[in-house]
């Protein structure tokens, strides 16, 4: 679809990856989670997630959340709080906190 | 007539509200999720830490209340992104049975896992 991309084009178009991203997330996990019913399963299974690789993905999962949640409290607040307004303002705060809170967490993860 | 509408003026303002509900919900669901996971290396990957958290009844109502709430709010937003593309109606008919199904499947699996887990020794 190609719209004008304004300002806040852009903070919907990134809902949506986010959004896609989660959901495609969401099964995985859900599925691999299943694997509780057997233990040996499970410990190879979590052998997986000490890989470096595995642990970035991690953290680039961590700002898909984030900001997937914090963009939806913008809405919340466009819809019922009269946001529309700062809609702008709003979504520079979400990028903003977003990339703060990606870099705490990698300075916890990495650091 | 060419212009073929679909549903009433109302129709999907429930599936609008409710994501928003299901948000807010996922919102708080979400933070907890992440502390109790990440809380320590075992809390998220040590199989009998997580089995007795789930054995726990009010955890476990929790990730029941978490899995549908988080399903529901994914699907349908899966379902809204596939809405704005102009597809034929077959079409549609036919990824609206495939998200319904793969949301079961995974639900019910899901459920499963949660309501049938081994005890720790």
């Amino acid at each position: 679809m190609r719209y004008v991309k304004h300002y806040g084009t852009w903070g919907y178009i990134l809902h949506r990856l986010t959004g896609l991203a989660l959901i495609s997330y969401i099964l995985i996990h859900i599925y691999l989670v299943s694997g509780l019913h057997n233990r040996p399963t499970w410990q190879t299974e979590m052998e997986i997630f000490r890989h470096p690789l595995i642990i970035v993905l991690e953290w680039c999962l961590f700002i898909v959340v984030i900001y997937h949640a914090l963009n939806g409290v913008r809405i919340f607040l466009i819809d019922y709080f009269n946001g529309a307004r700062y809609q702008k303002q709003l979504l520079t705060g979400v990028i903003a906190l977003s990339t703060i809170l990606f870099l705490v967490m990698g300075a916890i993860m990495f650091l | 007539m060419a212009y073929k509408y679909e549903g009433s003026g109302t129709s999907g303002t429930f599936g609008w509200y409710f994501q928003r509900v299901t948000g807010v919900v996922l919102f708080i669901q979400v933070i907890i999720h992440f502390y109790i996971a990440h809380n320590t290396w075992d809390s998220g990957h040590d199989w009998a830490t997580i089995v007795q958290r789930l054995s726990d009844p009010y955890m476990r109502t929790f990730y029941l209340v978490f899995v549908a709430l988080g399903l529901y709010h994914g699907l349908n937003g899966l379902w809204s992104v596939i809405r704005d593309y102009h597809l034929s109606a077959g079409m549609r008919k036919f990824i609206f049975g495939i998200i319904v199904i793969v949301g079961i499947f995974i639900g019910v699996l899901g459920y499963y896992t949660m309501l049938t887990l081994p005890p720790t020794q």
